[in-house]
């Protein structure tokens, strides 16, 4: 494998890493609570 | 909406609510009818949220909500409002009062009440075989005539009578049947429902005439339903009556009549009323039930007889914790050993087959040295939570409950606090949850403030890894000491914050013993695998992710020493190992020629080299950068850098603490080192002591609990006590932790 797919592989696997992450802080940021407990 | 169109909506898709006291089975019969997985547990207060399944039979679907335990329809805490709301709001098709047939007195209480609603109501006699083993006949027909309601007999665990339930429902709402629509059922079901003295009737009367003035108000509310909540004073019920157009006339008439009956009876009128209830209840069970024997014996009061003795049951209650935690560790320790093995082997191989190279360490030093760590502990996981789910199907965990609510007192807890609590021992997240059956908001806060201080299962595997890598042949018992710590911590702070922020004395509060029941292989296996499914999709989604940022920054930026730093490296071997003569010089204990020792002395400089050079790019990495900058922080606890960064990433989950760990013991080392396991690697690190591992430990288990159970506080009390917990959390944790350690150095344990 040559060492410029190397690291476009391994800037993509950082970089959905750091996306998911993201993506759950923010789902769990705006987690409404139920009406019931407001 | 008019008639026809509700019976066709009725006739489609049905809204069936299973509502009834807290322990009589609703959840366990809404996973019967629906085929749902939901938690369930004998204790009260497990269902604290409202949760929605769907049966389809034939072309029918049915639409089951199954709602938090209430013995009435007057709520106090936040799941009996859910539960009071939905029935009240939602107003569903069909409401299935699930009846524990052990206890019909308490039970029907509630359903008198929903009849008075309107809404048609089906009673499910649960727990029938429990009645039968008992010596209670009931005869359910009769009863049926008497209150006026299809009574069908039920056994939730085993999915009995559930089609027979199913049946009725389409009976009462005319399927099936060309005699009885949805509206029948409700007036028949009126005409049973129970009259009142006569002495209130009147005024109830004159109460439900002011009510139906007001026609779209009448047809939210159920006129004579509302009347008699007046009369009981619930506030809630006040609180409706306001959308009423003659709102205040009402009130004073409702006021006046409570007054009068107060006075005649020289009782509170929510007595009277619940008095006149229970009469009506008494009677009717008193002509359906019979008890062909009394029990010979009781195997829960035999066995609550030990249990419960004042003396023995909180020494039973350690004694039983630490025969869970031996055994886990004891059975644990067999898979623990297979799978670090295979992740070794694993790691071996993709060393062997792929060229050296950034993929390769991802690979190896990122995924399988942060994710193979943590899915190494899967087996102390099920074991653990099977010891747990048997104890707490069995009824024992509610008999701890029961045990510690004397000293829960002494803290200023509530009673009820225990089992969220206990529930923290699994995950904080539903543990926060649990609150909500805490009636009071003050101790609901304190509660919630306090169960992050449960070592939960996300804490374990940081517990078990250093607690076997330092103290090897005492790690269950350092393990359990972690959890009494947890426990001891929690109640220390409910008592400083009753006695500071949270200031007020814990309300009553009654505790509802559930008895013996065996435990069935299914549900015990589906609360294992519940627990275990949440860690390992933990260990694939945001530990995976975690790791592999993590990897990034300890990766990054690259490093490459200059000749003129590897001079320096080789003098400082030779000054610290007295350089390469000084090898050749010791006696060859396998016998080698000198050629042969050279090599070998030369390999051993060589692997040193790549080590520390290993090491330094360590250091130089954004993680070895950020380790070093918060260091200082941490240096006063005797933690290094490592252990710094560690505490940190630990916020995302606490599985992250054992997965920084993996990688940065992973990337810090050299080839030759691949296979060693995690727990070697960090026991060897010289800037390591027991003393350390447990503050790190203790650190682990006090500071602010995962990112998803710190968005579970602010969504259940607010962001202002979810900041007041952070700084708490932290505050405490690092003074606790500087003064163990400092007197720990200063007592020799250092």
């Amino acid at each position: 494998m040559s060492p410029v797919t190397e690291t476009v592989i391994i800037i993509a696997v950082v970089a959905l890493a750091a996306a998911f992450i993201a993506v759950r802080i923010v789902r769990t940021i705006r987690h409404k609570r139920p009406p019931c407990c407001k | 909406m008019n008639n026809e169109t509700k019976i066709l909506k009725i006739a489609g898709n049905l809204k069936i609510a299973l509502a009834g006291n807290p322990n009589s089975g609703k959840t366990t019969l809404f996973n019967a009818l629906t085929g749902a997985h939901h938690k369930v547990g004998n204790y009260p207060g497990v269902t604290v949220e409202k949760r929605e399944g769907v049966r389809v039979r034939g072309e029918r679907q049915y639409h089951f909500i199954d709602l938090p335990g209430i013995y009435s329809l007057t709520a106090y805490s936040i799941d009996e409002v859910v539960a009071r709301d939905f029935i009240l709001d939602e107003k569903p098709d069909l409401i299935v009062d699930v009846l524990d047939s052990t206890n019909l007195e308490r039970n029907l209480y509630l359903c008198l009440q929903i009849q008075e609603l309107g809404i048609p109501v089906i009673g499910a006699l649960n727990m029938s075989d429990e009645a039968e083993a008992k010596g209670l006949v009931i005869d359910e027909k009769q009863l049926s005539v008497t209150l006026g309601i299809p009574l069908v007999k039920t056994i939730g665990p085993k999915g009995m009578g559930t089609e027979a339930l199913l049946d009725a429902i389409d009976l009462v709402t005319n399927v099936g049947s060309t005699a009885r629509s949805a509206e029948e059922a409700a007036e028949k079901s009126l005409l049973r429902q129970i009259s009142y003295r006569d002495e209130i009737e009147p005024r109830l009367e004159q109460l439900q005439g002011l009510i139906t003035a007001d026609a779209s108000f009448a047809a939210k509310y159920p006129a004579r339903w509302l009347a008699v909540k007046l009369l009981e004073k619930d506030a809630n019920a006040y609180q409706r009556l306001k959308e009423h157009s003659q709102a205040a006339a009402i009130e004073s008439t409702a006021k006046e009549s409570v007054t009068w009956i107060e006075k005649h009876f020289g009782k509170d009128a929510e007595i009277i009323i619940s008095e006149q209830r229970y009469g009506y209840i008494r009677g009717a069970v008193k002509e359906s039930v019979k008890i062909v024997k009394a029990p010979d014996f009781s195997m829960t009061e035999a066995v609550d007889k030990v249990i419960m003795n004042r003396f023995l049951s909180l020494p039973i209650f350690v004694l039983v914790l630490w025969s869970v935690f031996q055994l886990t560790f004891f059975l644990g320790a067999y898979p623990l050993a297979w799978l670090e093995n295979f992740f070794g082997f694993l790691s071996g191989v993709l060393q062997q087959t792929m060229p050296d190279g950034l993929l390769r360490s991802l690979l190896v030093d990122g995924i399988i040295g942060g994710v193979g760590g943590v899915f190494s502990f899967v087996p102390l996981i099920v074991i653990l939570f099977f010891l747990l789910s048997i104890l707490e199907d069995v009824g024992y965990m509610s008999r701890a409950a029961f045990a510690s609510d004397k000293l829960l007192h002494s803290f200023g807890l509530h009673g009820q606090s225990i089992f969220p609590m206990m529930l923290g021992f699994g995950c904080s997240v539903p543990a926060i949850m649990a609150s909500r059956t805490l009636k009071s908001p003050r101790d609901r806060i304190i509660t919630i403030l306090i169960t992050p201080f449960m070592s939960c299962g996300a804490k374990l595997p940081v517990h078990v890894l250093l607690a076997a890598a330092f103290f090897p042949n005492h790690a269950a018992n350092m393990v359990m000491v972690l959890y009494a710590c947890g426990v001891v911590l929690s109640l220390c702070a409910a008592f400083v914050l009753k006695k500071t922020v949270l200031k007020g004395d814990p309300t009553p509060f009654v505790m509802e013993l559930p008895p013996y029941r065996a435990p069935t292989l299914q549900g015990v296996l589906w609360h294992v695998w519940e627990k275990t499914w949440h860690y390992v999709k933990k260990a694939g989604t945001i530990i995976l992710a975690s790791a592999i940022l993590i990897w990034a920054i300890t990766s990054f930026p690259a490093y490459e020493p200059s000749d003129r730093e590897r001079a320096d490296l080789a003098a400082t071997y030779a000054l610290e190992h007295g350089g390469v003569e000084g090898s050749e010089g010791e006696s060859d204990p396998k016998g080698l020629s000198d050629s042969e020792s050279l090599t070998d002395s030369e390999s051993l400089i060589d692997a040193w080299m790549e080590t520390a050079l290993a090491e330094t790019a360590l250091e130089h990495s954004y993680a070895g950068r950020l380790g070093k900058a918060i260091v200082p922080v941490f240096k006063p606890l005797g933690f290094d850098w490592k252990l710094a960064a560690a505490s940190v990433t630990g916020f995302a989950a606490k599985e992250v603490v054992v997965s920084t760990l993996g990688i940065l013991y992973r990337v810090g080392t050299e080839e030759d080192e691949e296979s060693e396991d995690l727990r070697d690697a960090i026991s060897r690190d010289p800037n390591m002591t027991p003393l350390i591992a447990f503050v790190f430990m203790l650190f682990t288990l006090i500071i602010p609990p995962c990112f998803a159970a710190l968005a579970t506080i602010k969504a259940e009390i607010g962001w202002k006590w979810l900041g007041f917990e952070v700084v708490f959390l932290l505050l405490l944790g690092w003074t606790l932790c500087f003064i163990v350690y400092q007197l720990g150095t200063l007592g020799g344990l250092g």
